[in-house]
């Protein structure tokens, strides 16, 4: 089983900004995301369980070994990708990543077949023997999670893995996921603005503000929420067959299992409402932007 | 541990080898060899005529003085070679780190902090010390055609202090690179500091009656001094066409070693922080 314990962690992000956590446990197997605006803090705490930013204030355990103490074996078992790096510009993406998996094993033995693997993984068999510099901003993105990947680490650190990502890149990103999560003894964490990949994939979003978590959304809804955008505010009048709710020109409304959304929409327009639009209802959107209209950080549109 | 070592140093060693920049330097080192072979093997006997009149020694000179001017004034221009092999690797090593984001996967790499300076060390030397050893190959070579003999031992320890020369420098390029998030700034910085704040410094020392040996840049020209003890730098301890004496030569030494331990000291803390503070 892998864990990671945080507790009492203070972290400078500039003038005036401390990432603060008072306490986070994560267990295994988990998914978990880190949401926020810009400067909450996401990269910071990624940054802090990878290892590679040694000055905070707290204790952080991975696997039960206090970082500050032995970071070099806590973070064995660790991958990461922080901060979109441009890499090495003048080695083969097969050679970083057999650097990479020789570091994290500390030997040569198996190397270059699990290299194969993650090439093969992430799509770039045939370009793994080219050097880095001629590698396209979608192909050093999905080096990038070869080498998050790289060594079977049991703790995968990703930080906005969407970033620059085709469609190619975002079906390997998506196998990747599926494999880490299909593992018991692993714990991915992933830092990331796109709510359609946390709400995806997560069982847990934490949402950071300002250095500070504000609410952890547990992932265990199962419902089938729709949002019907109307040409015209709701009338207190508006009666239809199932419940709702409504907000302005919104009506939120549950579907049960099978039944088809075109009956409620002959209801609407029997009633003189025309659609707008229809998107699936996203809790985690909701709780979002709920949390930044508190804090004051919302906008009108 | 050693294995770590030996892995961090031949992927950095192989990424400069692999890299514009290390063909460039590959390209200029041969460019100033061909020139220097122009002069040499064209132009010796004018050269050693005004260089021995400014002496006013006889021209009749002999040969192995013949051999000695030839060496010391391949050395004079070798002096620049380990400079700008630093400047190109050394002072990017840990800023191109830093300006790329590379240094958090680095970082997160389960390795001691000592052992990725090490090896950035290592590397750079490794780096710099080829492009060194290409040039120093060239004046060996041009001296066998030159003089149909080889030359004497003191090529050895003009090879040898070059390469001290060339550790003495990257350690120079690496403490200068922690200091910097971009590697041209580093680049740029290395050279200002060696080529322009040392020669103020040197004056200064020589205004108040210091010894100017003591600083890096003066000490490094005990490189040449090998084959004649001359300086047209700095004529403080007087000049001869003789070798230097042994003291001179560990004395200069000495001066590098302290500067080296210096350098390596100020990149080991700054380093530390870089890890720390981002």
């Amino acid at each position: 089983m892998s864990s990671i314990k945080v507790r009492h962690l203070e972290k400078s992000m500039g003038p005036d900004k401390t990432l603060l956590i008072k306490e986070l446990n994560i267990e295994s197997p988990k998914v978990l995301g880190l949401l926020g605006p810009n400067g909450a803090g996401k990269s910071t705490i990624l940054k802090l369980l990878s290892g590679s930013v040694e000055l905070f204030r707290g204790e952080i355990e991975i696997n039960g070994i206090d970082i500050r103490e032995d970071r070099k074996n806590a973070v064995i078992g660790t991958g990461s990708l922080i901060e979109n790096p441009r890499f090495y510009q003048f080695v083969s993406g097969r050679h970083l990543l057999s650097f990479i998996d020789c570091i994290r094993k500390g030997t040569d033995f198996g190397v270059p077949e699990e290299v194969n693997s993650v090439l093969e993984q992430i799509g770039l068999e045939k370009k793994g023997k080219s050097l880095i510099n001629t590698y396209s901003t979608g192909e050093l993105k999905r080096l990038s999670l070869g080498a998050a990947i790289i060594g079977n680490p049991k703790i995968v650190l990703l930080d906005e893995p969407l970033d620059n990502l085709d469609i190619l890149g975002e079906l390997v990103l998506d196998n990747i996921i599926h494999q880490i999560s299909n593992v018991k003894d692993k714990i991915l964490i992933m830092a990331s603005h796109d709510l359609g990949l946390l709400e995806k994939f997560c069982n847990e979003v934490i949402i950071l503000i300002d250095g500070k978590i504000e609410e952890t959304v547990i992932m265990d809804y199962p419902g089938n929420k729709k949002i019907i955008t109307l040409d015209k505010s709701v009338q207190p009048t508006l009666s239809l067959s199932k419940e709702y709710e409504h907000t302005g020109s919104e009506i939120i409304i549950e579907m049960s299992k099978n039944e088809e959304i075109i009956s409620v929409i002959r209801e609407l327009n029997s009633q003189g409402y025309e659609i707008k639009r229809i998107n699936d209802y996203s809790m985690l959107k909701r709780k979002y932007l709920d949390i930044l209209k508190i804090k004051g950080m919302n906008i009108h549109h | 541990m050693l294995f770590q070592l030996r892995k961090i140093t031949s992927f950095f060693t192989l990424n400069f080898w692999n890299s514009r920049a290390f063909f460039f330097m590959a390209f200029l080192t041969i460019l100033i060899s061909i020139l220097m072979i122009i002069l040499t093997f064209f132009t010796l006997g004018s050269v050693i005529q005004s260089f021995v009149q400014e002496g006013g020694l006889s021209l009749h000179l002999p040969i192995e003085l013949r051999e000695a001017t030839f060496n010391f004034i391949w050395g004079n221009i070798f002096i620049y070679i380990p400079i700008l092999g630093s400047a190109f690797f050394a002072a990017g090593a840990i800023s191109y780190e830093l300006e790329q984001k590379t240094i958090y996967q680095l970082f997160s790499l389960p390795v001691s902090r000592d052992i990725i300076l090490i090896g950035k060390l290592l590397s750079s030397f490794i780096a710099t010390a080829t492009i060194v050893t290409i040039y120093i190959a060239i004046q060996f070579v041009a001296y066998i055609i030159q003089f149909q003999s080889l030359p004497s031992s003191y090529f050895i320890d003009y090879y040898l202090l070059a390469l001290l020369l060339t550790f003495s420098d990257v350690s120079m390029g690496i403490a200068v690179s922690t200091f910097f998030t971009k590697q041209s700034n580093a680049s740029i910085s290395y050279l200002i500091l060696y080529i322009v704040a040392m020669d103020i410094v040197s004056l200064i020392f020589s205004a108040s009656n210091v010894n100017p040996l003591l600083i890096k840049a003066n000490a490094d020209r005990i490189v040449y001094r090998v084959f004649m003890n001359l300086d047209p730098y700095v004529l403080y301890y007087g000049g001869s066409i003789s070798p230097a004496p042994i003291f001179q030569i560990l004395f200069s030494v000495e001066i590098l070693v302290a500067y080296t331990g210096c350098f390596l000291l100020i990149a080991y803390l700054m380093f530390l922080r870089r890890g720390i503070v981002k």
